[in-house]
C-alpha cells in the first residue's frame, strides 16, 4: 500500500479494513482494531461478517451494504457499530468501513423514551385539565352573566388553552414519530450490572441511612436485557432510594433475581417489612395519570419507573401478603440470544445461503420469475 | 378480507428479521412477480406494517431485540379480528418444544425451527395453501 494511503487510513476514526475475497485481513487502521479483533494477514474472526461477505460474492446481497451489528467487549459490555461494506478499486477485495455509533444510538434511544413519556405523561392530563377549563367556560357562559370580570378572565384562560392545545398536538406529533423510530431496547445490560449501576447510584441515599443492600443469584447465568441503560437504572434506583428513605436505619436491603423461561424477575425488599403502603400502593397501580407526587425519587416517580419497564417490555407489581405489601417486583424479558442461538443465526444466514445457491443453479427459472410452488 | 378496491392488488408477504442477510435471503427466495414482499428488522416496524399492508403471510422471527417480539407480534396479529386472514409463519433458533408450544399458544400457523433450507420454507406456504394470484 502506497506510504500516504496508509498514512492517511491510519489516522481515520473510522474502522478501516481491506478484506479479501477469501476473508483475509489484508489491513487493518488502528480505529478497526479498537472495535474488533483483527490482524492484517489472518483470516476474519468476526462470522457475520464472512457470512455478509459470502452473501454479497454470491449476490444476494449488493453493494454498498450497510448495516448496524452489537459487538461484544470483553467486559460483558456492547459496542453498536455502524458496518458499510465497499467494493474495493481492486473490486476482488472489499472495504469495510466500521464506526461505533454507541452515542447516537443511546442519543435516539433517550430521546425516544423522553418522547414517549412527554407523549404519556403530558398529553392527558394535560387534555383533562383543557376539558375541565373548557367546562368551567360552558358554565359561566350560561350561568355566569352576573360576573362580567371572571367571566372575561375564564374566556381568557380557555383561549389560551387552545393555543396550549395546539402545540401539545405539534408536540405529541413529534413525540408520536419518534416513538414510531426510536430504539427503546437495543442497549445490551446484564442483569448483574444494571443492578450495580443503580445500587452505585442510589448509594448516597443507602450510606447516608446505613443500609445494606445484598444480590442474590444468577450472577453465573449473567441474563441480558435489551434496554436503555440509562432509564432502566433510573427506575431502580428511584426504588431503591424511595425503599431505603422508609427502612429502618442499619437494616437490610435485598434484590434477588430468578428466571422464568424468558422473564427474569427482580425481587426488592426488605427485612423490616417495610413496603409502601396500601393507600400509595393502590394509588400505584392506578392509571399512570394519578398523583405521582408521593413517589418522587431521583426525579423519576414510580408512576414513571413502572411506564419506563413497561416500555422495555416488562412490568413493576407489588406483592403483597395478608393485605400488606412485602416486596416489588421487576419483571424484565431476556432478550438477549444465547452465543449458541447466536452461533445458529450466522449458521443459518450460510446454510440457506448456499441452499439457495444449489436451487438457483438448479432451478433458475423458479426463483425471482416463476412459480416458488414448482421448486419441489 | 379483501374489499373490492383492493381485489387486484399482490397478496402481501412480509418478512420480518433484524438480521439483514437473513431477511435479504429470504425475500429473495420468494420474489415472484405476483407478490409483493415488505421488509421490516423489528416487532414494533412489523406490527405497524402489518396494520398498513394486512399482509396475507407474516414470516415472523422470534428473537429480535425490542420491546415487542415476534412472540408478541404473532400474539397481537391473533387476537386482531380484522387480520384473521393473516396467517403467520414463526421462525426460530429455538427448538425446544416448550418454545414452540409457546408459539402455538400465541396463535403461530407455522413454526419453522433454525437452520431451515428453502425448500421448507416453501413447504410451509404451501401448507398454508399459499399460492400467489
Amino acid at each position: 500500500m502506497d506510504q500516504n494511503i496508509r498514512f492517511l487510513f491510519d489516522r481515520l476514526q473510522e474502522g478501516l479494513l481491506l478484506v479479501s475475497s477469501g476473508g483475509v485481513v489484508l489491513y487493518a487502521n488502528p480505529a478497526a482494531k479498537e472495535i474488533m479483533p483483527v490482524v492484517a494477514g489472518e483470516g476474519l474472526c468476526a462470522e457475520w461478517l464472512l457470512s455478509s461477505i459470502t452473501a454479497i460474492q454470491r449476490g444476494y446481497v449488493k453493494l454498498p451494504q450497510t448495516f448496524d451489528v452489537d459487538l461484544q467487549r470483553g467486559d460483558m459490555s456492547t459496542d453498536h457499530v455502524q458496518v458499510t461494506v465497499l467494493a474495493s478499486p481492486a473490486r476482488s477485495n472489499f472495504i469495510v468501513v466500521m464506526k461505533n455509533i454507541n452515542a447516537e444510538w443511546q442519543h435516539a434511544t433517550e430521546i425516544g423514551n423522553l418522547s414517549e413519556m412527554i407523549y404519556c405523561e403530558v398529553r392527558a392530563p394535560l387534555q383533562r385539565f383543557l376539558s375541565s377549563v373548557a367546562e368551567m367556560h360552558a358554565k359561566f357562559e350560561q350561568q355566569g352573566e352576573n360576573n362580567w370580570s371572571l367571566r372575561n378572565a375564564v374566556t381568557n384562560v380557555a383561549q389560551r388553552s387552545d393555543v396550549l392545545l395546539d402545540r401539545l398536538r405539534k408536540v405529541s406529533l413529534l413525540a408520536a414519530s419518534s416513538r414510531a423510530t426510536a430504539m427503546y431496547d437495543e442497549m445490551r445490560i446484564p442483569l448483574p450490572a444494571l443492578v450495580g449501576d443503580a445500587v452505585q447510584t442510589a448509594n448516597h441515599a443507602i450510606a447516608e441511612h446505613g443500609i445494606r443492600v445484598s444480590y442474590c443469584g444468577l450472577e453465573n447465568d449473567r441474563p441480558i436485557i435489551y434496554g436503555s441503560r440509562n432509564f432502566l437504572v433510573q427506575a431502580l434506583a428511584g426504588y431503591l432510594t424511595y425503599l431505603v428513605e422508609r427502612c429502618a436505619r442499619g437494616g437490610n436491603i435485598v434484590i434477588t433475581a430468578e428466571t422464568f423461561g424468558n422473564q427474569v424477575n427482580l425481587s426488592i425488599t426488605n427485612d423490616a417489612g417495610l413496603a409502601p403502603a396500601n393507600d400509595s400502593v393502590a394509588r400505584f397501580d392506578s392509571p399512570a395519570t394519578g398523583q405521582p407526587k408521593a413517589f418522587e425519587a431521583m426525579n423519576l416517580t414510580l408512576v414513571v419507573c413502572k411506564r419506563v419497564i413497561r416500555l422495555h417490555g416488562g412490568n413493576l407489581r407489588f406483592v403483597r401478603e395478608a393485605g400488606v405489601t412485602k416486596a416489588i417486583v421487576f419483571d424484565f424479558p431476556v432478550g438477549a440470544p444465547t452465543a449458541e442461538e447466536r452461533q445458529l443465526e450466522t449458521l443459518q444466514s450460510l446454510r440457506y445461503a448456499q441452499d439457495l445457491n444449489t436451487l438457483m443453479e438448479l432451478l433458475p427459472r423458479h426463483f425471482g420469475e416463476g412459480n416458488i410452488e414448482e421448486c419441489r | 378480507m379483501r374489499n373490492a378496491d383492493n381485489m387486484n392488488e399482490p397478496d402481501c408477504i412480509l418478512i420480518v428479521d433484524n438480521n439483514d442477510v437473513m431477511r435479504k435471503l429470504l425475500s429473495l427466495t420468494l420474489k415472484n412477480k405476483k407478490v409483493e414482499l415488505v421488509e421490516a428488522r423489528s416487532g414494533r416496524e412489523a406490527w405497524q406494517k402489518v396494520l398498513f399492508k394486512r399482509p396475507k403471510i407474516v414470516l415472523l422471527d422470534i428473537m429480535m431485540p425490542g420491546d415487542m417480539d415476534g412472540l408478541e407480534v404473532c400474539r397481537r396479529i391473533k387476537t386482531d379480528p380484522a387480520l384473521a386472514d393473516t396467517k403467520v409463519v414463526l421462525v426460530t433458533a429455538r427448538g425446544q418444544q416448550a418454545d414452540i408450544e409457546e408459539g402455538k399458544r400465541n396463535g403461530a400457523d407455522i413454526y419453522l425451527v433454525k437452520p431451515f433450507s428453502p425448500l421448507y420454507l416453501i413447504d410451509a406456504l404451501r401448507e398454508l395453501e399459499f399460492s400467489p394470484s
